[in-house]
């Protein structure tokens, strides 16, 4: 199938457009890597799928951070909230960045993404709640 | 380090306008997820306080074997909703009782508390007659005036007005704090199910 591929490379940033119109339905199943040297001869890799996933994840889970850090509660009722929890396994790796920076409430999409994996017995801080999921992901995820 | 910059500002004047042109917005502390403007207001800072059944319900995953949420705390045997009389009762159990106003009394602390749509939003200490103190979400903590100042355009995120002053014996508040503390050594998730997981997994049943 045809498709339009551009690589511009400026300020040692790359960017890789593509058109995806001529794509179709199909675009979703569409990974393209691409490859390319950079200034200090290292390779710069990019896959777009991965990109596009990462893209969702991180405009809802701003989105959310944005409804909801300010609340004290209600705040794993959102939409946005609901579709991070929807991109399933595939952005564990993100959300697993995320709670080894910092205690971080998005830790709760986990036992969404693997119901029944992790059980609370009495009140368990945020803190703990991300260790538990630090020690765990790296067993069964690819982070 | 100074936390009261334009660009903190901002970050609760956006959600807050009015709190652009109160003379008395000061921001205090950090941002910390570890504790909330009910526990803040109770004298915690180890702690979520937050009703945990309303906002569980309709995510059936995050729903424990116990059915809430695993970091938020609750005063035992306070109503566990989001209505604003599950509130005072929370405070009651910390030993707060309701009073008219918010202005000093020797000897006690006060607290206001807030709602908007029928349901509890906030809590702030009274520090003066018009000077409340308080922590916003997992945000920064403030200090800042009293009445309608916490009215948000944004009904999700308005923290709405005033329902209710209550006040607690100043005397009676270590006590009391001890009393609630969290055990020691038990709040961890357990994970020992994951072996079970990973074997589920390795057979395809997972």
């Amino acid at each position: 199938m045809d498709s339009i591929v551009e690589c511009r490379v400026y300020n040692g940033k790359t960017k890789l457009l593509h058109d995806k119109t001529g794509l179709g339905n199909v675009y979703a199943d569409v990974k393209i890597n691409a490859s390319i040297l950079n200034e200090e001869g290292s390779h710069l890799e990019m896959n777009t799928k991965e990109e596009e996933l990462f893209s969702t994840f991180m405009t809802n889970y701003e989105i959310w951070n944005n409804e909801t850090n300010f609340l004290s509660c209600d705040n794993y009722e959102s939409a946005n909230f609901k579709k991070i929890t929807a991109l399933g396994e595939s952005i564990v790796p993100e959300i697993y960045k995320l709670i080894k920076e910092r205690p971080n409430p998005i830790v709760y999409a986990l036992d969404d993404i693997y119901p029944g994996l992790v059980e609370y017995e009495g009140y368990v801080s945020l803190k703990d709640a991300c260790d538990t999921w630090i020690s765990i992901l790296p067993k069964i995820a690819n982070v | 380090m100074d936390l009261n910059t334009p660009q903190n500002r901002q970050c609760l004047i956006s959600v807050f306008p009015k709190l652009g042109s109160d003379a008395k917005f000061f921001i205090n502390s950090p941002c910390d997820t570890t504790y909330n403007c009910i526990a803040f207001a109770m004298g915690f800072q180890d702690r979520w306080v937050a009703s945990n059944e309303n906002s569980v319900m309709r995510v059936e995953n995050i729903r424990r074997s116990n059915g809430r949420i695993a970091h938020r705390w609750w005063p035992e045997g306070a109503t566990n909703d989001m209505a604003p009389a599950s509130l005072v009762e929370a405070f009651e159990k910390l030993s707060f009782e309701k009073c008219d106003n918010g202005c000093q009394e020797p000897g006690y602390e006060k607290v206001a508390l807030y709602s908007s749509n029928g349901k509890w939003t906030h809590a702030a200490k009274v520090i003066d007659e018009n000077l409340y103190h308080s922590k916003f979400g997992e945000c920064f903590d403030a200090v800042h005036s009293g009445g309608d100042i916490l009215v948000s355009s944004d009904t999700t995120k308005s923290y709405g007005t005033i329902f209710q002053f209550m006040k607690r014996l100043i005397s009676e508040k270590d006590q009391l704090l001890k009393k609630h503390a969290l055990p020691t050594g038990s709040s961890k998730a357990n994970p020992d199910i994951l072996a079970i997981y990973i074997a589920r997994k390795r057979n395809g049943i997972g």
